[in-house]
């Protein structure tokens, strides 16, 4: 703390001292001129409200000894006497100018001085000066720093975020001051009456004093109206060093330049002038609410019929608590902005106790300000932001960014404390409780909106969804090759297009002429060899290296010349046993006696067939083709040698075209044989079926095998006694089984192949079938016995060719199936076959 | 309705099935008239199939397949000599092109077989070492001893052998087989006649 060294006497004084503590000489110029008046200023006092414009007027007629007997209070002038009022200064203060030099009193009245009211005015500087030191320690020793507009009880009870507690607070101020006391002695020249107040309850007359200036300056209007007095120039000169400690800077700053919005008219001056609204209603709100409790709590001052008269009016005036407002313009403003301001305070207010002041009636009336009050006394820039501001529901619940910080704590503090008022508020009445209820649901839901806000942004951040447009990063942004807002620039030194869609365009980009050549890519840089991965890289190299063309052609998948000449030699030796019987016939006589060819179970009854048939006409059908026809001729010319001897005629006919030529052939063979020739018959089983009715003899016999039959035919057909199939196919066989033999019960005679020998026997056992000379063998057997029955010698034909051909064909057969069999049958059970198989 | 190119021949083949059916059984020259125009039906078929043969191959010689100018050729040939035979032009030209022609190439291709049959009956071991192989095997050589020709002590007995075998198990093995055909058969011809069946839509 810095001291003050009086310039009269030398001694250091406290940094809050006026008067110098040992000569009593006046450390501070307090007659610092404050200049005259501009025209702003008297502009600025046509907005001030009527009772400030009245002190003004009656200060500037303080010069007038009737003005200043009537201005001054009852008190003062019972106090100074008549001798007080004609020196312009109480008798007590008289000593005090004889003592001094006085040189203040050629000066013109300080800023301070016009601040103060008439009485404080009147006082002397160095008692001035002492209370305000003593409010300056009592702000130190109170071990707290609260500014001007805040009480110091209004300040703990925010930061505890508690109920205010009325009884307490100014008590613990006032005690405050009381150790103040002490060390403060009264000067000894003090007035009596003052003396005695000081003697008596100094703590009462300062806290009063206190409490009257703190509110009044609290409240911004009246404390701010007297400085509506002061000029422009006085405006811009720097305060006392104690008001400007005692008011705080930013505020003075704001206070001067809200001041000068109606001169100026700039907007900027009213969004500052509005802000510093705000916090003078804040301040208010909290100097009210400490008020109020301040006038429950401490009695009425002792010397309250002392103070002056338009302090008792003032204090009748801040009596809102009680309802009693006045139907002056400075009591309809402050009745408005003490309505919000109860609002507020109520609002603030942590704990309310029912009992100790009314119950505010919040958000609900004070909504809309009165169209008197807001329009008429209000002062244009205010009346326009309350009308066009947002409305009071919304002002109320600003965001707690946009207040204060003592006060954001204070909200802060309130929310967390919602439910236990929730709880408490149960004592109130009910429609303020429900009103309470809503208010803190309100502030309780917007914080928690305001979490769920910021949790759900915290979330985006931390999740991987897509960015919202607002969240693009500059840098990202500056990408952008199009923006939408910005108009294209179209580049006109480009070239125009001439042809095309896009004639009379510029800037079109060409078509590339080429769009891409195949070109072989480089050799990729050999990779450093590792000798770890030597053998991988190897092998990379080998996956990476173009497949080598395959030859697809498939190799030949035979045997080797080797393993074919068993082929060979058996197609070799099969061809030499044919010709050997082919070219030697006598070579089978020269072999040693061998088995003659016998007839089979179904060749004997077949010879009896033909030989029963006798003389009578025989349908020989020859259904077999030239593949067979080297075995089957033979049977037939056997079986038509037996006919021919017996004087048969034969009426032959086909199912197959080829069957025809080989009929006329073997036929042809035969001399003395009677034939006629039914030639090809179509329809298979169907053509069988109408010969059949041929064969019946019937009447009906005008077609066979789809043309006409002539009557000649038809009666030989009439009276075939036998009917000779010579065929090698199953269904040939059964066509004449089933569709002849069963219908005209015609003795039926096959003569097949040795193949066809197994489906023979059936029919043969069952007796459809007369009898069958089945392949070579019975030829040969039959050519034997027609020999034998002829007489010849030998008996010798081509069955009997055919036989020792076929004799040594199939004992070559015979050969190598045992050798085959034997050799790949033992070779398959070698050592060696079934590790092969094994490995198979 | 029905697609009448499908049922016109279903109802064709149905009616004239049931009619031959009654025919055979109850009335015979009406089975007589029928099966005589299936006959002339067939031979017409016949003519069709040649000349569709020749239509197709025809085709096929334009785009100068050889096998087919040989196909061709050689019909046209047969049926020039026929012609000219018939008109006696020539004396039976069209047996010896058939003696000499036709006979020896089927015969020489069916020969064939016998040497297909032996080189497969030694390799069969080779190939398939089971025992229903090694009777196969022992059933085809007792059978073609009973038929070789081979001193007559042995051969006597090779030829019971041969018979027995034939005679038990050849035939009842084939009657099976037919039974089992003649059940088709019936099976297919009822098909037929309600319209299971059609086998002339292939």
């Amino acid at each position: 703390m810095s001291t003050l060294i009086c310039p009269e006497c030398g001694v250091e004084n406290g940094s809050g001292s006026v008067v110098c503590a040992a000569c009593g000489a006046a450390l501070i110029d307090l007659s610092m001129p404050l200049g005259d008046e501009s025209a702003g200023g008297a502009q600025r006092a046509e907005d001030l409200p009527d009772w400030l414009d009245e002190l003004r007027q009656a200060g500037e007629k303080s010069d007038a000894p009737e003005a200043e007997e009537a201005i001054l209070p009852d008190w003062l002038a019972e106090a100074g006497g008549e001798e007080m009022v004609a020196a312009e200064a109480p008798d007590w203060l008289e000593p005090e100018k004889v003592d001094r030099d006085q040189p203040s009193k050629a000066e013109p009245p300080t800023a301070a001085a016009d601040e103060f009211p008439d009485w404080g005015q009147l006082a002397e500087d160095d008692e001035i000066a002492d209370l305000l030191s003593a409010l300056e320690d009592d702000r130190e020793i109170g071990g707290e720093e609260w500014e001007p507009g805040e009480l110091p009880g209004a300040g703990r009870k925010a930061d505890a975020g508690e109920v205010a507690e009325p009884d307490r607070a100014p008590m613990s101020w006032l005690e405050a001051l009381e150790a103040v006391e002490d060390d403060t002695t009264p000067p000894d020249d003090l007035p009596d009456w003052l003396a005695t107040d000081v003697a008596e309850s100094p703590t009462e007359v300062v806290a009063t004093g206190e409490s009257e200036s703190e509110e009044i300056a609290s409240e911004g209007e009246p404390a701010e109206a007297p400085v509506g007095d002061r000029t422009d120039e006085a405006l811009e000169e720097p305060l006392p060093d104690w008001l400007a400690e005692a008011e705080p800077a930013g505020e003075t700053e704001t206070a001067r330049d809200d001041l000068k919005p109606e001169t100026e008219g700039s907007l900027a001056a009213e969004e500052e002038s509005k802000e510093w609204f705000d916090a003078i209603e804040v301040g208010m709100a909290a100097s009210v609410a400490f008020a109020g409790d301040q006038r429950e709590a401490e009695p009425p001052p002792e010397h309250e019929e002392e103070l002056p008269d338009w302090i008792s009016e003032v204090r009748q005036q801040d009596d809102w608590s009680e309802g009693e407002v006045e139907e002056d313009s400075f009591g309809e403003w402050v009745a408005g902005h003490t309505a919000e301001l109860k609002e507020r305070a109520v609002r603030q207010e942590p704990k309310p106790q029912q009992g100790d002041t009314k119950p505010l009636k919040p958000s609900k009336e004070l909504k809309g300000v009165p169209e008197k009050i807001a329009g008429e006394e209000l002062p244009d820039w205010l009346a326009d932001q309350i009308r066009e501001d947002v409305p009071m529901e919304e002002r109320e619940s600003l965001p707690a960014s946009e207040l204060p910080e003592w006060l954001a704590g204070m909200a802060l503090a309130q929310a967390a404390a919602a439910d236990e008022e929730v709880i408490e508020s149960e004592g109130l009445p009910p429609e303020s409780s429900e009103e309470w209820q809503e208010l803190l649901d309100d502030l309780s839901a917007a914080q928690q909106e305001e979490a769920v806000q910021e949790t759900e942004v915290e979330e985006i951040l931390e999740s991987d969804l897509p960015l919202g447009p607002t969240a693009v990063p500059e840098w990202l942004d500056a990408l952008r090759p199009y923006r939408p807002d910005q108009p294209l620039t179209t580049d006109l030194d480009a070239p125009l297009e001439s042809r095309g869609p896009l004639t009379g365009l510029r800037g079109v980009i060409q078509i590339e002429p080429i769009v891409a050549e195949p070109r072989r890519s480089g050799k990729l840089p050999e990779p450093a060899p590792v000798p770890d991965l030597a053998k991988e890289l190897a092998v990379l190299r080998q996956l990476t290296r173009p497949e080598e063309l395959v030859s697809t052609r498939e190799e030949r998948i035979g045997p080797s010349p080797i393993e074919d000449l068993p082929r060979v030699l058996l197609s070799l030796a099969l061809l030499a046993a044919v010709l050997v019987g082919w070219l030697l016939p006598s070579l089978w006589d020269a072999l040693p006696p061998l088995t003659a060819p016998t007839l089979s179970s179904s060749a004997g009854p077949a010879f009896t067939a033909l030989e029963q048939a006798g003389a009578g006409n025989v349908l020989v059908a020859f259904d077999y083709t030239p593949a067979v026809a080297g075995e089957l001729d033979a049977v037939a010319e056997t079986l038509l040698r037996q006919l021919a001897s017996n004087g048969a005629s034969v009426i032959t006919l086909s199912q197959m075209a080829t069957g025809l030529p080989l009929s006329e052939r073997v036929v042809g063979q035969e001399q003395g044989l009677q034939v006629q020739s039914l030639g090809y018959l179509p329809g298979e089983a169907l053509g069988l079926r109408g010969l059949a009715t041929c064969l019946e003899g019937n009447d009906g016999c005008e077609t066979a095998y789809g043309r006409p039959v002539d009557g000649d035919l038809a009666g030989a057909l009439g009276e075939v006694g036998l009917v000779l199939v010579l065929t090698d196919e199953r269904d040939s066989l059964l066509n004449w089984i089933e569709q002849v033999q069963t219908t005209t019960d015609l003795p039926l005679v096959a003569g097949t192949t040795q193949t066809l020998g197994p489906v023979v026997a059936p029919y043969f056992a069952s007796g459809q079938l007369a009898g069958a000379v089945i392949g070579v063998p019975d030829a040969a057997a039959y050519e034997r016995i027609l020999a034998a029955q002829e007489g010849a010698a030998s008996g010798a034909g081509a069955a009997s060719d055919l036989w020792a051909n076929l004799g040594l064909a199939q004992w070559l057969v015979i050969v190598s199936l045992v050798a085959g069999g034997l050799y790949f049958g033992a070779a398959g059970y070698s050592p060696g076959a079934r590790e092969k198989k094994g490995a198979r | 309705m029905r697609d009448p190119a499908r049922t016109l021949p279903l109802a064709l083949a149905v009616v004239f099935g049931v009619l031959t059916l009654i025919g055979l059984l109850f009335v015979e020259p009406l089975a007589g008239l029928l099966t005589g125009w299936a006959s002339f039906l067939a031979a017409v078929a016949v003519l069709l199939g040649i000349v569709n043969l020749l239509d197709v191959h025809g085709r096929r010689l334009v785009k100068g397949n050889v096998y087919s100018a040989v196909l061709v050729i050689g019909i046209v040939a047969v049926i020039a000599l026929a012609i000219t035979d018939e008109l006696g032009l020539t004396d039976q030209w069209f047996n010896a092109a058939y003696d000499q022609v036709l006979v020896p190439l089927e015969a020489a291709l069916a020969s064939l077989l016998a040497f297909f049959l032996l080189f497969a009956g030694v390799r069969l071991l080779r190939r398939q070492r089971s025992g229903w192989a090694l009777l196969f095997i022992v059933t085809v050589i007792v059978l073609l001893l009973s038929r070789a020709p081979m001193p007559e002590a042995v051969g006597q007995w090779a030829g019971r052998v041969g018979g027995f075998v034939s005679d038990v198990f050849v035939n009842a093995g084939m009657r099976g087989i037919l039974i089992g055909v003649a059940l088709g058969a019936v099976t297919i011809a009822l098909r037929v006649l309600t319209g299971s069946e059609r086998p002339y839509e292939k």
